[in-house]
């Protein structure tokens, strides 16, 4: 079983290595605000990308309407904490204490008192 | 010497050398797990680290390349999360911030209440249904890449955490509510340590102090009982049970990875789903950063007939998520003897599990992309809290070793759902198994293509 085991892992390995060089080049293409780029050869597609402003690079992969998704990066513009998300947050959980406050404190003490 | 006695000898050494190594047996680990330091010192720096975070994803850079919170959340933790779960079980889940909040809120306010019948019954298809709607939820609002999403998420969590904190005992909501726990469950099935009770001592205790704890240390917070635990999902080693056993009867032992999954006493149809459904979603999380991703997309908006993201990406959503769980009852019906439902839904539970190596392959594989190419981030945006200003090239290897790293990743995991499919089958010929061995190589050769494509950023 070890063997068999083994001999899969090195064919994987020697199977795939290829498209792994292969595709190295195209890797990370489109990258131009310096995360993660690696210094790689362009290919035909990357020609077309490296004529692009990142703007417009950016446009490409927002081709449809609305927002998410990964890896589409748009410009930052900074924005200041939400206050109203993070009180709204604050007051349910407060109001989850006060739940436990009253039922550990008030209401079993009362209950025992009377 | 007589007989007698060297065959006593024998069979005594015999026996110490099949009996499984006991990390409870090196000092220093047992002064470690039995101080009433741990996991509690762990636990405050982590949610130390963990606040501190919080903060900065809900009042920092909103630039996920430039905020710390981000990139230690989703570059650090999210990638180093799989392999914790293979090497240390649920370790992470003893120290995890959201389990510590847990504990000072029911300390504090908690009514400790029993667990709801309906969570005990329904819980891992809440879990189930909780990480779908996360993963699902991510993508439509982008909680990953925004740090004010990712923050909304934490205190969500936070939320659902205080409120059954308060009510419930124990870890009601890490164990039946989770997405996390429930992932967490799975993967350390496949993990390579295990806590048990020892048999022979456990039969002879009355004080079941594991379960219920004495009056120096709490129970298992899981709800487990080490005497007739038999799996490594609900346990979080926190060494409670450790503590609290009048007979040093725990112990904590190396096993081989995915050893667990070969002989699963009471196989469950909600385990093999979340089998199923993480494999989905390592796939939705692979095609969406795949910059063929907006052609994939165009291709669904001709059929749907509308450029709406939200649409387009919740049918490539479902479908990934169909595709595993179809593949899976399919094959469960393929090598059914007849075609009755109960022996397809057996095969199904069963054969689920065999799912997972690859699973925790696929997250890894898929985490080690960002954790390497991505990887600098942590440093640079550590180094900028203290009014600094790093930048550049966030990359720690090439794209290409990182693809080879993938494959090899990929390789390890469709061996160990292999050779499980074949413990599972009770070791039966390969034509008979063929079905899921070929299932095997569809997942892992899909996850291989997908890595094969060119990928973008997180951060």
């Amino acid at each position: 079983m070890k063997r068999i085991a083994l001999t899969a892992a090195l064919a994987g390995l020697l199977l795939f290595s290829g498209t792994a060089l292969a595709d190295e080049q195209q890797k990370n293409d489109g990258h131009s605000d310096g995360h993660g780029t690696t210094q790689v050869q362009p290919t035909a597609n990357d020609q077309q990308n490296m004529n692009m402003t990142p703007e417009e690079h950016q446009n490409m992969n927002m081709g449809t309407e609305g927002k998410g998704g990964h890896g589409s990066h748009e410009d930052v513009v900074e924005t200041p904490p939400n206050i109203p998300v993070l009180s709204t947050f604050a007051a349910i959980n407060a109001a989850f204490l006060l739940v436990g406050i009253w039922n550990k404190w008030v209401r079993k003490k009362g209950g025992a008192s009377a | 010497m007589t007989a007698p006695v060297k065959n006593t000898q024998k069979t005594l050494a015999a026996a110490t050398a099949n009996a499984k190594m006991n990390f409870m047996n090196v000092p220093w680990i047992r002064a470690v797990i039995k101080s009433r330091w741990y996991p509690g010192i762990i636990q405050w720096m982590v949610l130390a680290v963990f606040s501190f975070i919080v903060f900065e994803l809900v009042a920092g850079t909103v630039n996920p390349s430039r905020n710390f919170g981000t990139s230690m959340t989703w570059v650090l933790w999210w990638p180093a999360i799989p392999v914790l779960f293979l090497v240390l079980g649920r370790f992470w889940c003893a120290v995890c911030p959201f389990g510590k909040i847990s504990d000072i809120v029911r300390k504090l306010v908690g009514s400790e209440k029993p667990m709801p019948k309906f969570l005990k019954k329904y819980g891992i298809w809440l879990i189930d249904l909780f990480f779908i709607m996360i993963t699902w939820s991510d993508h439509v609002w982008g909680i990953v890449e925004s740090p004010r999403g990712s923050g909304n998420m934490l205190l969500l969590l936070a939320t659902g955490v205080i409120a059954t904190s308060v009510f419930y005992e124990r870890r009601t909501f890490c164990k039946t509510l989770c997405f996390l726990g429930g992932v967490a469950g799975n993967y350390s099935r496949s993990g390579m340590l295990e806590l048990r009770g020892t048999p022979e001592i456990c039969k002879t205790c009355k004080s079941q102090s594991c379960y219920k704890g004495n009056e120096k240390v709490d129970g298992c917070p899981m709800f487990e009982f080490a005497r007739t635990m038999d799996n490594s999902a609900d346990c979080n080693l926190c060494g409670n049970c450790v503590k609290s056993c009048p007979n040093n009867s725990i112990r904590i032992s190396p096993r081989k990875p995915t050893s667990e999954l070969w002989g699963i006493k009471k196989p469950r149809i909600e385990h093999a789903f979340l089998a199923a459904v993480i494999m989905g979603i390592v796939f939705v999380q692979n095609i969406t950063m795949l910059e063929i991703w907006q052609e994939i997309l165009s291709a669904i908006g001709k059929v749907t007939g509308t450029t709406n993201y939200n649409v387009n990406f919740t049918v490539a959503f479902v479908i990934s998520m169909m595709l595993p769980i179809g593949l899976l009852w399919l094959t469960a019906k393929l090598t059914a003897s007849k075609e009755a439902a109960e022996k397809v839904r057996e095969n199904f539970v069963r054969f689920g599990y065999a799912i997972i190596p690859l699973d925790l392959a696929g997250h890894l594989a898929h985490n080690l992309f960002h954790a390497l190419t991505e990887g600098k981030a942590i440093w640079f945006n550590t180094i900028n809290l203290f009014g600094y200003q790093l930048s550049g090239d966030l990359s720690l290897t090439s794209a290409g070793t990182v693809q080879i790293l993938q494959y090899i990743t990929v390789v390890l995991g469709f061996i160990g759902s292999a050779y499980s499919v074949y413990r599972i089958g009770g070791r039966a010929s390969w034509r008979k198994l063929l079905p899921y061995y070929t299932l095997m190589i569809l997942l892992a050769a899909a996850n291989i293509y997908l890595f094969s494509l060119p990928m973008m950023h997180r951060v």
